[in-house]
C-alpha cells in the first residue's frame, strides 16, 4: 500500500469535530501546546501515538475494561515473540537477541489507534477518515496494511483465487476476528498465538459438521485441520535478514518467498481446538544467523522450535485441488513435509513435524477420477529452464528479458535482450485520453523490429513474477509473432535450476517485424458490452477481490466497481509467485469448477489491460480456442459507462 | 438467580451507568472540545499542512519487505 501524502496523514475532517472523541480537546490525548500556532512550540511534548505510549491514560479513562486486556493483547504486546526467541536463543546473549527483537520484530506492534483511527505505525501511519474513530477496523487501511504480504494477498486474491469468505460472503477481517479476540490479553507465558483461547476457529461458525451431508467431514473431522482440505497454496518465507540502513533505519527483509502447500504432523495438539493429527505448515524465515547484525552465535538452541509452523492460510475455498479426489492427497508423498524438504540447520527443529513415509495416508483403492482433458494444452507456449539452457543460441530461439533495465543490468540469462513492456511504448500512458491501451500495430511492430525481433523467431520471454513477461507475450501474439514461449519460473527458476547469469549487455541488429496483426485477440468496450450475457461467453475479471468489492480502485478509474455480468477470477489463480505455474490439469480443473471451460469464448479484463493480457496468454496455453483481451479495461470502462 | 440477587444486579447496573456518565461528563468538562483547540487551526487547513510539511519524508527503509 502506498503511503499517504504527509499532509493527508494529519488532516482532520470536520466530521470528527462532531463525534464523541471530537468533544475532547486534542491535548487531552496528545499533549502539546494548543495555544501556539508555531509548529515547534505547538508540538513541544506532543505524543503522536498516545495509545501506544500510554493506553491507560489515552483510552483507558473511558474504555477501562477494554484497555485492561487490550494493552496485553497479541497486537499490543507481541508477547509470544520473546518466548519463541528464548527457546532458540543462546541464554548468555539474550540481551542482544532481545535488542534485535525490540528493533525489528516489534516493528509490527500496534495499539488502539492503529486499529480504530489511523493506519498502523508499520504502514507509516496517517488518519484514514480525518481522525474519525471507527469501531470496526478497516480491512484495507488497517488490518492488511500490516498483514499484507501473506494474509491480505491470499484473502483478496493477489496470490491464488482469494478467499471464499471475501469473494462470496463479503466478510471483512472483523467478521472472524471480533473484539473478543482482538482485545484478549495474551500472557507472556503463552507459547504461541495458536494457544490463545479466544482465537477464531472455523467451528465457531461451521458447527456440527460431523452431522452434515458432507461425507468427507465425517471421515476427516478431528483428524485433519480444516485448512488441509480447504486452503490453496500459500507463501513460505526463507532467510529473514535484519539490519540497519546507512542512516540507521532498521529493516527486515525476506530473502526468498516460495508458494507451496505442505502437510505436517501436529506436534502440538494441546492448543485449543487443535487436536488433529495433520495440519498445514508454513516455513518461517528464521535461521541461525538471522540476528548476526547484533552478534554472533545468538541462536545456539535453534532446534528448540520448529521452522515449519502451523499455518492458517486466509485463502479458503470449498473445493481445492488436493481434496478434489482422494488420491490427490492420499499417497501423494510430495504434499507431506519430508526430511528432504528441510535445510541442514533445521532438521532437529522439525523432527516432530516431518511426516515419515509410514504416516502418509495410503492411496484409496476405489475413488472417483477427475477426467480433466489436457489434450488441447499448447505445451510449446511454456518452456522450463532446462529446455532453454539446452536451446540457447540454437535455431531461431531469441530470449527476451522483460524486467526493468536495472534488474537486467544486475544479471540476466546470457544472450537475453532487454525489453521492458511497461516502458517500451506498446501502450498509451496513464494521462492519455484512453489510458493504457495498445498503440497501433505499425508502432508496435516498429518497436519489436528495432529490438531485433522477427515474427518467425522462437521468442522466449521471462521476468521475475511472470506479470510483465506474459503481458509481452500477449502483445507479441497480437502483433503476429508465430512462435512464442514463456519461461516458467522466470529468473528465479533459472537460478533454482543451477544456471548462471550474465552481466554482458546483449543486443540484436534491427530487423523488420512483419507479423500480421491478430485483431480477433482484442475487443473494445463496445464489443464487450454486446457480448455480455450471451450464452457461452465468460467475461473474466482478473483483478483482486477488493477491486470487485469496491473497497479500492485504480487511481485512473473514475469509480470503484466491476463490469456487470463479469466473473471474478484473480490472476493469482492462474499464476503463482515467482512466475511459477501449476499443472495444466490443476488449472483446467479449477477453471471447470467455475464453469470456465475451453469450449467457451472468454474475454479477459482488469484495470489496465496488463493482468487481462496475462490471463489471455495463460488460457490460450491451456488450450482455450477463443480468448480475447478487453484492452480498454476497467479504467476506460468506468470513464465512459 | 434469586429475586434479591436480580434486584442487586439491577441497582449495580444503574449505578455503573450513572458513574460512567459522570466520568464522561468529567472528561468533557475538564478538557474543552477539539474544535476549541488551537491544533485544529492548522490540521483542518490542507494548504497550510502542505506548506508546513513540504519535503517530509517517510522513515521506512527502502530495504524493508512486507510482513504478515
Amino acid at each position: 500500500m502506498a503511503p499517504l501524502e504527509p499532509q493527508a496523514k494529519v488532516l482532520l475532517s470536520k466530521d470528527f469535530l462532531a463525534t464523541t472523541h471530537g468533544a475532547l480537546a486534542c491535548e487531552s490525548c496528545h499533549g502539546g501546546n494548543p495555544a501556539s500556532l508555531d509548529k515547534a512550540t505547538a508540538h513541544a511534548g506532543f505524543d503522536p501515538v498516545p495509545s501506544i505510549s500510554n493506553p491507560r491514560k489515552a483510552c483507558g479513562d473511558c474504555h477501562a475494561e477494554i484497555v485492561a486486556t487490550a494493552k496485553d493483547s497479541l497486537h499490543g504486546s507481541l508477547s509470544t515473540f520473546p518466548k519463541v526467541l528464548a527457546n532458540r536463543a543462546n541464554k548468555d546473549r539474550w540481551g542482544q537477541v532481545d535488542e534485535a527483537r525490540a528493533t525489528h520484530c516489534a516493528a509490527c506492534h500496534t495499539s488502539c489507534g492503529g486499529c480504530h483511527v489511523s493506519r498502523p505505525r508499520f504502514a507509516q501511519k496517517g488518519f484514514i477518515q480525518g481522525h474519525v474513530f471507527q469501531k470496526r477496523s478497516d480491512p484495507i487501511n488497517q488490518c492488511t496494511a500490516c498483514h499484507g504480504s501473506r494474509v491480505g494477498s491470499e484473502f483478496y486474491g493477489e496470490r491464488g483465487q482469494g478467499d471464499v469468505h471475501a469473494a462470496k460472503a463479503t466478510m471483512d477481517c472483523v467478521a472472524c476476528h471480533p473484539a473478543k479476540e482482538m482485545h484478549a490479553a495474551a500472557p507472556r507465558s503463552l507459547p504461541g498465538r495458536y494457544q490463545l483461547g479466544e482465537l477464531a476457529r472455523c467451528t465457531h461458525c461451521h458447527k456440527e459438521l460431523e452431522y452434515g451431508s458432507v461425507r468427507d467431514h465425517a471421515i476427516h473431522l478431528g483428524r485433519v485441520q480444516c485448512q488441509v482440505c480447504h486452503s490453496q497454496t500459500y507463501v513460505n518465507c526463507y532467510g529473514c535478514h535484519v539490519g540497519k540502513d546507512a542512516d540507521g533505519t532498521a529493516f527486515f527483509q525476506n530473502r526468498r518467498e516460495l508458494e507451496t502447500l505442505k502437510i505436517g504432523l501436529n506436534h502440538d495438539a494441546k492448543a485449543p481446538g487443535a487436536g488433529y493429527r495433520y495440519m498445514l505448515v508454513r516455513h518461517v524465515p528464521s535461521y541461525p544467523e538471522m540476528f548476526d547484525f547484533y552478534g554472533k552465535d545468538l541462536f545456539t538452541s535453534f532446534g528448540g522450535v520448529p521452522t515449519w509452523k502451523r499455518a492458517s492460510p486466509h485463502n479458503i475455498q470449498r473445493r481445492t485441488w488436493q481434496a478434489a479426489t482422494c488420491n490427490n492427497c492420499h499417497g501423494n508423498r510430495a504434499l507431506f513435509l519430508a526430511s528432504a524438504d528441510l535445510l541442514d540447520f533445521e532438521k532437529q527443529a522439525n523432527r516432530n513435524v516431518v511426516v515419515p513415509d509410514g504416516k502418509v495416508p495410503k492411496p484409496v483403492k476405489k475413488t472417483q477420477t477427475l477426467a480433466v482433458d489436457t489434450s488441447r494444452v499448447r505445451t510449446g507456449m511454456v518452456v522450463d529452464a532446462r529446455w532453454l539452457h539446452e536451446n540457447l543460441g540454437k535455431g531461431k530461439v531469441v530470449v527476451v528479458d522483460a524486467r526493468d533495465r536495472a534488474a537486467y543490468d544486475k544479471g540476466h540469462i546470457d544472450g537475453a535482450i532487454p525489453l521492458d513492456p511497461l516502458t517500451s511504448g506498446f501502450r498509451t500512458g496513464g494521462d492519455a485520453e484512453r489510458p493504457f491501451v495498445l498503440v497501433d500495430h505499425a508502432e508496435v511492430a516498429g518497436i519489436l523490429g528495432r529490438a531485433g525481433l522477427a515474427a518467425d523467431d522462437h521468442i522466449v520471454v521471462y521476468d521475475r513474477s511472470g506479470l510483465t513477461a506474459i503481458a509481452l507475450l500477449a502483445v507479441l501474439e497480437w502483433a503476429g509473432a508465430t512462435h512464442v514461449s514463456y519461461l516458467e519460473g522466470g529468473i528465479e527458476g533459472w537460478h533454482a535450476a543451477g544456471f548462471r547469469e550474465s552481466t554482458v549487455l546483449s543486443s540484436l541488429g534491427a530487423r523488420a517485424f512483419t507479423g500480421t496483426v491478430q485483431p480477433r485477440y482484442v475487443v473494445d468496450s463496445g464489443t464487450l458490452a454486446k457480448l455480455l450475457g450471451k450464452p457461452n461467453v465468460v467475461v473474466l475479471d482478473a483483478r483482486a477481490i477488493h477491486r470487485i468489492l469496491g473497497e479500492t480502485r485504480h487511481e485512473k478509474a473514475s469509480r470503484a466497481g466491476a463490469i456487470p455480468g463479469s466473473m471474478n477470477l484473480p490472476l493469482g489463480a492462474l499464476l503463482m509467485d515467482n512466475g511459477a505455474l501449476k499443472s495444466p490439469a490443476e488449472l483446467l480443473w479449477m477453471l471447470r469448477t467455475r464453469g470456465i471451460t475451453p469450449d467457451k469464448t472468454v474475454v479477459t479484463t482488469c484495470d489496465t489491460g496488463l493482468a487481462a493480457a496475462d490471463a489471455f496468454f495463460l488460457l490460450r496455453y491451456l488450450g482455450f480456442q477463443d480468448v480475447r483481451v478487453h484492452d480498454e479495461a476497467w479504467v476506460n470502462w468506468s470513464r465512459t459507462r | 438467580m434469586s429475586r434479591t440477587l436480580r434486584a442487586i444486579a439491577t441497582i449495580g447496573t444503574a449505578l455503573g451507568a450513572a458513574l460512567s456518565g459522570l466520568v464522561v461528563a468529567g472528561a468533557a468538562s475538564a478538557a474543552t472540545a477539539a474544535e476549541a483547540s488551537g491544533c485544529v487551526t492548522c490540521h483542518l487547513d490542507e494548504a497550510m499542512l502542505v506548506k508546513s510539511l513540504g519535503g517530509a519524508t517517510a522513515k521506512k527503509s527502502a530495504m524493508q519487505s512486507g510482513a504478515g
